[in-house]
């Protein structure tokens, strides 16, 4: 228990006035989107050979 | 090497998210957090907004909503608060990132420079990782200490 305990008790860095969080828009996909693309890789590939 | 501090019931928040029996669509969001030697504490997380793009099998946070709660806590904190990661779920697979998850978090770390916390909520697992800046794979975290409020990944 000592490493969290450790942590909750430490100071966080300190304010940093230029780092304001930007946050800018992100995309992710789950595995059913990748095992799509990936099948339609496959397919493409195959048409091509 | 970066640690994740995270609140048991901001994991259990997140895992309800993607284990909802209605839940259609993948979600996410921001952690805000404060960020210390070798770690990140994360404190809160924000919820999916109205302008995200979700599919069941695609996520997009927008900028808008989001940023603002991010910079709201920045403000209040005094510069403490910081935006150290980003969530979402996968509620028709598994928690392991995806090729265009893995990109993104890539993106994310080298915008901001610094190393950034990642979860995925899967229907059955869940997935914690550092990205650090620069790297080009993020690194897994398993669970290693657990107190009556918080787990520790490491």
């Amino acid at each position: 228990m000592k490493t969290l305990e450790g942590y909750h008790r430490q100071a966080p860095d300190p304010s940093r006035g230029h780092a304001v969080p930007q946050c800018p828009h992100v995309r992710y996909s789950g595995p059913r989107a990748q095992k799509e693309t990936f099948q339609s890789v496959q397919r493409v590939g195959h048409s091509d050979g | 090497m970066t640690r994740i501090l995270v609140p048991e019931g901001l994991l259990a928040e997140i895992l309800s998210q993607a284990r909802k029996p209605h839940a259609l669509n993948e979600a996410g969001g921001l952690l805000l957090g404060l960020r210390k030697d070798n770690a990140v504490h994360v404190i809160r997380l924000t919820l999916p907004k109205p302008w995200d793009r979700a599919t069941p099998v695609l996520f997009e946070r927008s900028a808008r909503g989001h940023r603002f709660a991010a910079l709201r806590a920045w403000k209040a904190s005094l510069g403490k608060v910081d935006w150290v990661g980003e969530w979402h779920t996968h509620p028709f697979g598994t928690a392991n990132p995806s090729f265009t998850d893995q990109k993104s978090w890539r993106r994310l770390a080298n915008h901001v420079k610094r190393p950034m916390a990642f979860i995925i909520a899967g229907r059955t697992d869940i997935f914690v990782g550092v990205q650090d800046p620069g790297s080009r794979d993020v690194r897994r975290l398993r669970s290693v200490e657990i107190d009556e409020t918080y787990r520790l990944f490491g």
